[in-house]
């Protein structure tokens, strides 16, 4: 008996003394996506509890959410961390290292791989000419240069490439970059721009050239973790130097290829020589779909079901003209003018990520439509019934509650039916915040440039679109009284 | 049963009242009468309190209207507004039976009695406004206005919408409940017939004043100015056909 007490008692403090989990943030491109389930399996090889926010956004979403502590980890870049984050340009890793430091940050070992601007050319076309370096292309002044536009238009682009290697008699063209690989294979281009691990330059079997003069700033893969979790950092340690630019690059052929992060992840840590822990098996079609309808159905539920409760004593202070009205409508009008990407990115300081910032934003987004119409549902009621149901000796609250508010149900319903209709559009974008729902296979779709993916979550959001659209128009029928629907005479 | 003394309402800048004194006794029917936007809705308005009174001082049933004392006078008081004013999102019982259900009291006997009264088809109660004739909503309207059993009623032109057969069969049926029940009533019209046909005392308005009260006969033979003089010759052309 005492002995199970004393094993109760220890079960319990070794529960309440675990380190909370991990969570392992990523940014929305699919080497990221690999890097972070990479990070996820090396935490549960080292005993510790961990789960991926996939593609929460870009660097500055990443880096807020890890000063915030809504994320422990996240795969980084050496030269963003120099020129973005902390914005000393050409800063050394001792540099940087301390300033992280004193953030509370730490900044993990070289991966191994440089991920930066670099020439790429196919292997055949390199081998005939002798290229093999940037510089060799200035014996070539015939070549066609496919560039991304942006690199086209950068100050720090091709107009200044060119001028260091001597290369402005070049032809070039701004052409996209996923098409730029085909014009390279299709003999239309002879070199184009790219990112030095790109998962084409495995794919397509090209040659990347050597940066010779080294004119590109280094982006050396890294992790960052917070300061309070050295058993992470050690964890995560286990990666250093293991990822050289082939390898990393066949890492991102393979996760856009079978469209499966985990699994490019596990046969990395494979090869490793461990086995795999992680969970990560890909769930059915089906099943993923129920999963990420669940969460999407969460998402706009619980916010519409706060908006209704917000919105409703809002409408009917609304409706009522005067300063109050103008301030409520005038607040509501501005919140819906600004674009959703930057109020999640306001909400994070204030709600972390994930779940609770989608749905403090879809909140937000629902309460125009719904004080709108209530307003509008509440002064549209005729002069006449106003005063007849006043001139009865019904109070106020009795007249809103049996008489104006009934009449303008219609119109009310209607109000809660378009914000829980957009409420479904938008609920998408939850996804780059780390919400899920069905904006997540949109968002890796668009990582990895495949429609098919991408179709996984815009279908069903579409269908679930209408179907609240159809649910609104039943309960239509039960919440707006009969006489209502009536054709009067 | 109404006391208006010096009584003026503006409506931002019109001027609806212009020092309004009347006195309606208890048990009679007053008639209302005079040109559209003379003011006539607006007198009725203030006895309920339901517009502000810009100066004077209005008694029902000698208590002054106060905030305090405006829901025991509405609730004493039968008001058929203007354009029917019956609530289109529930039933004609349901209309009628809202005030006695608010207050918590069983009128399901009343029901029964008033529709027998303004002479209403019960299965018309279950219906909605939208599925009643123009005559029956009136009747309905009227049911819900003496549901409270009231001391006094206030009708706003009650008829006006109604095709002329209708309304006179609805005009003597008024009449007889009137007698039947010896309830003050001020009811609005704008046709002399009609108000000859109700009123004992028949009262002329115009632009917010009251230009001249007394019986029919008082009217036509003593006219107080020019305009109830024409008022009356326009009256007259048009029912003489
Ligand atoms: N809510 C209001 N706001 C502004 N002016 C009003 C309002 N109600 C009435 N008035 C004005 O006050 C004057 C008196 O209106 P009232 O409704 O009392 O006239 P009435 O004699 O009942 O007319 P009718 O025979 O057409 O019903 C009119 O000039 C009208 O335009
Ligand atoms: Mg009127």
């Amino acid at each position: 008996m005492r002995a199970l007490l004393v094993a109760c008692l220890l079960a319990l403090s070794a529960w309440a003394m675990a380190e909370p989990t991990a969570v392992i943030g990523s940014k929305r491109f699919v080497e990221s996506y690999v890097l972070g389930e990479i990070a996820v399996g090396l935490c549960r090889e080292a005993k510790l509890q961990a789960e991926h926010k996939q593609g929460m956004g870009g660097t500055a979403v990443l880096w807020e959410a890890l000063k915030a502590g809504q994320i422990t980890a996240y795969p980084e870049y050496t030269g963003t961390i120099a020129e973005e984050i902390l914005k000393r340009p050409g800063a050394s890793r001792h540099e940087m290292a301390k300033e992280l430091r004193s953030m509370g940050v730490l900044l993990g070992d070289d991966l191994g791989f440089n991920n930066t601007y670099a020439f790429v050319m196919t292997k055949a076309r390199a081998k005939s000419l002798g290229v093999t370096k940037v510089s060799d292309l200035a014996q070539h002044p015939g070549l066609q240069v496919a560039l991304t536009p942006e690199f086209l238009e950068r100050s720090d682009g091709w107009k200044a490439v060119s001028d260091r290697y001597g290369l402005t008699g070049l032809q070039t063209k701004a052409v996209d970059h996923a098409l730029g690989y085909q014009s390279l294979v299709s003999g239309a281009a002879d070199v184009k721009d790219a990112y030095s691990t790109d998962a084409q330059i495995a794919d397509l079997d090209l040659a990347l050239l050597t940066d010779d003069l080294g004119f590109f700033p280094s982006y050396r893969a890294v992790y960052l973790v917070r300061a309070e979790r050295p058993d992470v950092m050690s964890a995560l340690g286990a990666a250093s130097g293991t990822l050289d630019e082939a390898a990393m690059t066949a890492l991102n052929a393979e996760a856009t290829r079978t469209e499966d992060f985990a699994g490019a992840a596990a046969d990395y840590l494979r090869s490793r020589g461990t086995k795999t822990t992680s969970s990560s098996t890909s769930p059915s079609l089906v099943q993923q779909t129920l999963t990420l309808g669940a969460q999407h159905l969460a998402m706009v539920g619980l916010s519409l079901a706060l908006a209704v409760l917000a919105a409703l004593p809002l409408g009917v202070a609304a409706s009522k003209p005067g300063p109050l009205s103008q301030l409520i409508l005038g607040v509501c009008g501005v919140i819906q003018t600004l674009p959703s990407i930057a109020v999640l990115l306001f909400l994070i300081p204030v709600f972390g990520i994930g779940f609770a910032p989608a749905v403090a934003a879809l909140f937000l987004y629902s309460l125009l439509p719904i004080i709108r119409n209530t307003a509008a549902g509440l002064q549209s009621v005729a002069p006449s019934l106003r005063e007849s149901a006043e001139a009865l000796g019904l109070g106020p609250w009795e007249r809103l509650r049996f008489i104006e508010a009934p009449l303008a149900s219609r119109t009310i319903v209607a109000g809660i039916k378009t914000a829980a209709v957009i409420n479904v559009g938008t609920a998408t974008l939850g996804a780059f915040i780390g919400a899920g729902g069905f904006g997540q296979p949109i968002v890796s779709g668009l990582a990895l440039n495949s429609v098919p993916v991408m179709m996984q979550g815009a279908v069903p959001a579409a269908v679930l679109a209408l179907l609240v659209q159809g649910a609104f128009e039943v309960l239509e029928r039960t919440v707006v009284p009969r006489g209502l629907r009536l054709k009067p005479r | 049963m109404i006391d208006y003394s010096g009584v003026s309402v503006d409506y931002g800048a019109v001027a609806a009242l212009r020092q309004v004194s009347l006195s309606v006794p208890k048990g009679r029917t007053v008639c209302l009468i005079g040109p559209s936007g003379c003011g006539k809705s607006t007198l009725v308005r203030v006895a309920l309190g339901l517009v502000p009174v810009t100066s004077g001082t209005v008694r029902v049933g000698g208590q002054d209207l106060k905030p305090t004392t405006i829901v025991a006078i509405r609730r004493r008081t039968g008001y058929v507004v203007q354009d029917g004013g019956l609530f289109p999102h529930l039933t004609a019982r349901q209309n009628v039976l809202l005030m006695p259900d608010r207050l918590g009291f069983s009128a399901l006997d009343r029901l029964g009695e008033l529709a027998e009264l303004v002479r209403l088809p019960l299965d018309a109660l279950e219906r909605y406004p939208a599925e009643l004739s123009g005559g029956q909503r009136q009747r309905v309207a009227l049911m819900r206005a003496l549901v409270l059993d009231p001391d006094l009623l206030l009708l706003d032109e009650p008829l006006s919408a109604l095709d002329p057969m209708v309304r006179s069969g609805l005009q003597d049926d008024l009449k007889e409940i009137f007698a039947k029940l010896g309830k003050t009533v001020v009811l609005v019209t704008h046709d002399m017939p009609e108000a000859a046909h109700f009123g004992e005392l028949i009262v002329l308005m115009n632009e917010g004043r009251i230009v001249q009260s007394g019986a029919l006969r008082d009217l036509l033979d003593n006219p107080a100015d020019p305009f109830v003089k024409s008022f009356i010759e326009a009256q007259r052309r048009l029912t003489t056909l």
